[in-house]
C-alpha cells in the first residue's frame, strides 16, 4: 500500500476534478433557474423600496447578469480556476473573504461536534453490543433513539432552557469562546452520536460473532484486548465512512443551530444567499464543501489502511475495502 | 408654506420615571437586537444609523410619535417655492469629536447620502447650497415637496464632516460610538457632551441575534435586559415571565392585503370590482385582531398607520365585515355556487392564489384569510415563498393577493400610495396594482402638496378611493411595535416606528 499511496492519490486528486466541475455546473445551473432576480433583490434591500425597471437593468449589466448562461458560467469557471470566486451580491465583500470570515465558526463546530459524538458513541455503541438484550443495552438504545428522533431545532431549545435559563450555567447564544461552543456542540453531537452508537452497536454484534473473536477468546487473550484490539477495530471502518460523510454534512448544514446559536458561520450565509440569489456566494459555497466533502472522504479511505491490515495488501483501496 | 417651529424635547413616559426605583450603580443596558444587516453593502455607511438606530446619529428632523415631522437638528423648514426648502440649523451642538455642527456638516450628510445611494428624496450632489453657517437651501434634483417629511428618516442622520460612517460614526447624538463587531454586537456610550437631555445609561450594547426564540431566552435568563419586535407567538409567555414586562407602542405598520386589480395571465380573477368587494366584506378583522392575534394589533382602516393622515384619517372608513353581503355581492357578478364548495362563473372557479413571505407575516394570518373566504365560496391557495421567489411574482403580476407587513419610518402620507398603487411608481409591480386615475390625480396632488396638512388631506382622500371605493388594498390590522424589558429597565418611551426608536431615555434601577 506504502508504495501506492502516492499514486492513489494522484489518481483520486484527479476525480475531484470531474466531481468538481458536475457540482459547480448544478450549482451554478440550479441557482439561476430559481426565480428571482438577484439585482433586484439587491436594490430593494438596499433602498427598502422596490426598484425601478432602469436601475434593475442597469445593475444587472453591472452584474453581468445580462449575459447568456453559458458564458457566464465559462467566465466564473475560468476566474474560479485562478482562484477568484467574484464578490457577493449582497455585501459586496470578496467570496473567498466570506468564506475565510465564517467557515471557522463553523468547522470549530462542526468538528467538536464530530469528536464529542464519536465520544460518546463508541461507550455506548460497546456497552450495548456487550450487554446486549441486558437493561444496559436496552438503555443505551433508548437513548440513541431519542437521540435520533429529536430534532435538533427541538434539542437546542431544551438545553437552552436547562443549562442557560434554569441553571444560568452557560450562555444562550454567542461567539466568544468555549463556553458559547458548549451548548450547540451537544445539540449536534447528541444526534451524531446516536447514529454512530447504533451503528457501532450493529457492527461489534456482528464482529463478536466471527470465528478470529471466538479463536482469540479461545486462545485465553484477556477480553478487554479481545474488545479493542479485535472487535472494536473492525467494527469501526464503516463508522469511519460514516464520520467521513457526517462532517461533510455538518459543515454544509449545522445553519439551524448556527441560527439558534447566534453563531457566525456558513451554514446561515448560505441560507441568506440562497435567499437573496446571491449566485457568487452559493457557487464559492458548493466549491469549497464539494472540495472539503472530496477531501474528506479520500482520508476515509486512506484510513482504512490503518484500520484494516487486509487493505495494506491491496494496492487499490477501493477492493480493500469490499474485501473489508 | 410649510413651517416648522422648534419644539421642546418631549419627556419619556410617566412609567418607570426616576422616583419609582433607585438607580444601578451600573447604568449599562444590553438590548437583543434583531439580525445583523450593516454587513449589507449599501448599510455598511449607515452604521448604528439603519435599520438599527443606535442613537449615534440624528437627522434634521424627527420623527414624533404622532408621526409627525418635529424640529431637530433644524429648527426650523421652510418651503420657499421651486422645489426648494430652507432650513435653520442649530447652533449650539457639536460633534462626538468635539468640531461644531453648522451648515457645511449638514450638507456634507446629504451629499454623502447621495454618493453612497441612501437617500430616496431625488436629491443630487447639486441640490444642497450652504446660505451662511446655519442656515441651507435644499432642491431634489426632481419635484419633491416631501422633503421635510422625509429627512426624519435615521438614513439621513447628520455625520460629521471627513469621517468614515462605514467604521467609526461620528455624530451629534446622545451616544458616541464604541465598537462594532459583525454579527455579534455594537457598542456605544453616553455623549457627555450632548447639546440636549443627557442619557443616564453609560454604556449601550445591541447583540444580535438571528433567531425570536433565542432572543426571548436571552431575555429570560437575564443575558439582554430588553428585546423588541417581539414575535406575537411569545408575548404570553414572557408576560408570564416573572420580572419581565411587555411594552406596546401604536401601530408603526400595517398587515395589508395587495390585491393584484391588473394581474397577468391568468391572475385575472381581482380585475373584477365585485370580486374584491366581495373578498374585503367576507373577512371579520374584528376576530383577526382581538382572536388570531391575541388583541396585539389594532384595527385600522388605512394602509399606512392611522396617525400619518393626522385629523384625515377618518375619511377612510373601511369596508365592514359582512358574509351575507360578500355573497349577495358574488352571486350578482354571477359567481355562483354550484354543487361544489367553489364558486364558478362561465366554467371558471373562483381560485385566488395568495403569495406571502415566511418571517414577514405569519403563516397564520394567511389561513385565516383562506379560511374566511372558503366561507363565503372562494378557493384560496397560499404560496409562501422566499424572498428571490416573492419579487419574481409580485413583479410578473403572478399573483391575485399578497400580504405584507409595510413600515411607517418617514412622516410622508403618501409614501406607500406613491410606491404601490400610482401608475407613476417606479416599482415594477406597481402597474399589477394600479387604484385608478382619480386615486392617481389624489396621490399626486398629496406629493405636491405644499404643507402637511394638505399632503394628509389628498392622501387621506386618495386612501379612501383605494380601500373604500376601489377595494385594491385592504388593511387587515395595525400592528403593535411590541417590546419586552426586565423590570428594572425604566424611562423606557416606545415609538411606533422601530427604526426611530431612542433609548437615550432608558435607565436602569437597582
Amino acid at each position: 500500500m506504502s508504495g501506492g499511496i502516492g499514486a492513489y492519490v494522484s489518481r483520486r486528486a484527479l476525480h475531484l476534478v470531474p466531481v468538481l466541475l458536475g457540482v459547480s455546473l448544478l450549482a451554478f445551473g440550479v441557482a439561476n433557474l430559481a426565480p428571482g432576480d438577484p439585482a433586484e433583490i439587491m436594490l430593494l434591500r438596499q433602498t427598502g423600496q422596490a426598484p425601478d425597471a432602469q436601475s434593475v437593468a442597469h445593475l444587472r449589466e453591472r452584474l453581468g447578469l445580462d449575459r447568456p448562461f453559458a458564458i457566464r458560467y465559462a467566465v466564473w469557471l475560468g476566474n474560479a480556476a485562478r482562484g477568484e470566486l467574484g464578490v457577493s451580491y449582497r455585501t459586496g465583500t470578496p467570496v473567498l473573504r466570506v468564506l475565510a470570515e465564517r467557515f471557522p465558526a463553523t468547522v470549530e463546530l462542526a468538528v467538536s461536534a464530530l469528536l464529542v459524538s464519536i465520544a460518546f458513541a463508541i461507550p455506548l455503541g460497546v456497552i450495548a453490543a456487550i450487554s446486549r438484550n441486558s437493561v444496559g443495552d436496552n438503555i443505551a438504545r433508548l437513548i440513541a433513539l431519542l437521540g435520533t428522533s429529536i430534532p435538533s431545532f427541538v434539542l437546542a431549545y431544551l438545553l437552552i432552557l436547562v443549562f442557560a435559563v434554569a441553571l444560568r450555567l452557560l450562555p444562550v447564544a454567542g461567539y466568544d469562546g468555549w463556553r458559547y461552543l458548549v451548548l450547540p456542540v451537544l445539540t449536534l453531537a447528541i444526534g451524531e452520536s446516536a447514529a454512530l452508537a447504533r451503528l457501532i452497536r450493529a457492527n461489534m454484534l456482528e464482529v463478536l460473532g466471527q470465528d478470529y473473536v471466538r479463536t482469540a477468546t479461545a486462545k485465553g487473550v484477556p477480553r478487554r484486548m479481545v474488545l479493542v484490539r479485535h472487535a472494536l477495530k473492525n467494527a469501526l471502518n464503516p463508522v469511519v465512512t460514516l464520520a467521513g460523510i457526517r462532517i461533510g454534512r455538518l459543515l454544509g448544514g449545522a445553519a439551524i443551530v448556527e441560527t439558534i446559536f447566534a453563531r457566525p458561520g456558513i451554514g446561515k450565509t448560505i441560507v441568506d444567499a440562497i435567499h437573496d440569489r446571491d449566485y457568487p456566494v452559493i457557487q464559492g459555497f458548493v466549491l469549497f464543501t464539494g472540495t472539503v466533502f472530496v477531501l474528506a472522504n479520500l482520508l476515509v479511505d486512506l484510513s482504512y489502511a490503518w484500520l484494516d491490515p487486509r487493505a495494506r495488501l491491496n494496492v487499490r483501496p477501493g477492493e480493500a475495502r469490499g474485501a473489508a | 408654506m410649510f413651517v416648522a417651529v422648534a419644539a421642546a424635547c418631549r419627556p419619556a413616559d410617566e412609567s418607570g420615571a426616576p422616583g419609582d426605583s433607585v438607580p444601578a450603580a451600573r447604568q449599562e443596558l444590553t438590548v437583543g437586537a434583531l439580525e445583523d444587516e450593516f454587513g449589507l453593502e449599501l448599510n455598511r455607511p449607515r452604521l448604528g444609523m439603519y435599520p438599527l438606530n443606535a442613537g449615534i446619529c440624528e437627522p434634521l428632523m424627527k420623527l414624533g410619535r404622532g408621526l409627525q415631522t418635529e424640529p431637530w437638528l433644524a429648527t426650523r423648514s421652510e418651503y420657499r417655492g421651486n422645489n426648494t426648502y430652507r432650513l435653520t440649523l442649530r447652533r449650539d451642538v457639536k460633534f462626538h469629536d468635539g468640531s461644531l455642527f453648522d451648515a457645511r456638516a449638514a450638507k456634507y450628510t446629504l451629499d454623502h447620502s447621495v454618493r453612497v445611494k441612501t437617500q430616496y428624496s431625488y436629491l443630487s450632489d447639486q441640490s444642497v447650497r450652504v446660505i451662511d453657517d446655519s442656515t441651507i437651501d435644499v432642491r431634489p434634483a426632481l419635484p419633491n415637496l416631501r422633503l421635510a417629511e422625509q429627512l426624519v428618516h435615521p438614513s439621513y442622520g447628520v455625520i460629521g464632516p471627513g469621517s468614515d460612517p462605514a467604521r467609526r460614526p461620528v455624530c451629534t447624538g446622545p451616544f458616541r460610538f464604541v465598537e462594532y463587531v459583525p454579527q455579534s454586537h455594537i457598542t456605544v456610550a453616553r455623549n457627555n457632551f450632548y447639546w440636549g437631555d443627557k442619557t443616564r445609561l453609560e454604556r449601550l450594547t445591541f447583540r444580535f441575534f438571528q433567531d425570536d426564540n433565542t432572543r426571548a431566552l436571552a431575555l429570560r435568563s437575564g443575558e439582554v435586559d430588553a428585546i423588541f419586535d417581539v414575535n406575537r407567538g411569545m408575548i404570553a409567555g414572557l408576560e408570564a415571565t416573572p420580572g419581565v414586562r411587555i411594552v406596546k407602542a401604536s401601530p408603526g405598520a400595517v398587515i395589508v392585503m395587495y390585491i393584484a386589480t391588473r394581474g397577468a395571465e391568468p391572475y385575472l380573477r381581482m380585475r373584477d370590482p365585485a370580486v374584491r368587494r366581495a373578498v374585503a366584506l367576507a373577512i371579520d378583522r374584528k376576530v383577526l385582531v382581538e382572536r388570531v392575534l391575541e388583541g396585539h394589533a389594532a384595527i385600522v382602516n388605512t394602509v399606512n398607520p392611522p396617525k400619518v393622515l393626522g385629523r384625515y384619517a377618518a375619511r377612510v372608513t373601511g369596508i365592514s365585515y359582512d358574509p351575507a353581503e360578500s355573497r349577495r355581492v358574488l352571486d350578482s357578478a354571477g359567481w355562483k355556487l354550484g354543487a361544489g364548495p367553489v364558486r364558478t362563473k362561465g366554467g371558471k372557479a373562483l381560485e385566488l392564489v395568495m403569495i406571502m413571505q415566511p418571517g414577514h407575516v405569519d403563516r397564520f394570518i394567511g389561513e385565516y384569510v383562506q379560511a374566511q373566504l372558503a366561507a363565503v365560496g372562494i378557493k384560496v391557495t397560499l404560496d409562501q415563498l422566499d424572498p428571490g421567489a416573492f419579487s419574481s411574482r409580485i413583479n410578473s403580476g403572478a399573483f391575485d393577493l399578497d400580504i405584507e407587513v409595510p413600515s411607517q419610518n418617514d412622516a410622508n402620507p403618501a409614501f406607500l400610495l406613491a410606491l404601490r398603487w400610482y401608475s407613476k411608481s417606479h416599482a415594477r409591480g406597481a402597474r399589477f396594482m394600479l387604484a385608478g386615475p382619480l386615486f392617481d390625480s389624489l396621490v399626486t396632488a398629496s406629493i405636491t402638496s405644499e404643507s402637511s396638512d394638505d399632503a394628509q388631506r389628498n392622501a387621506a382622500e386618495a386612501m379612501h378611493v383605494l380601500v373604500d371605493e376601489e377595494v385594491a388594498a385592504i388593511p387587515l390590522a395595525g400592528v403593535h411595535r411590541v417590546y419586552a424589558m426586565t423590570d428594572k429597565v425604566k424611562g423606557f418611551d416606545p415609538h411606533p416606528s422601530r427604526t426611530n426608536q431612542w433609548w437615550n431615555t432608558v435607565w436602569i434601577a437597582r
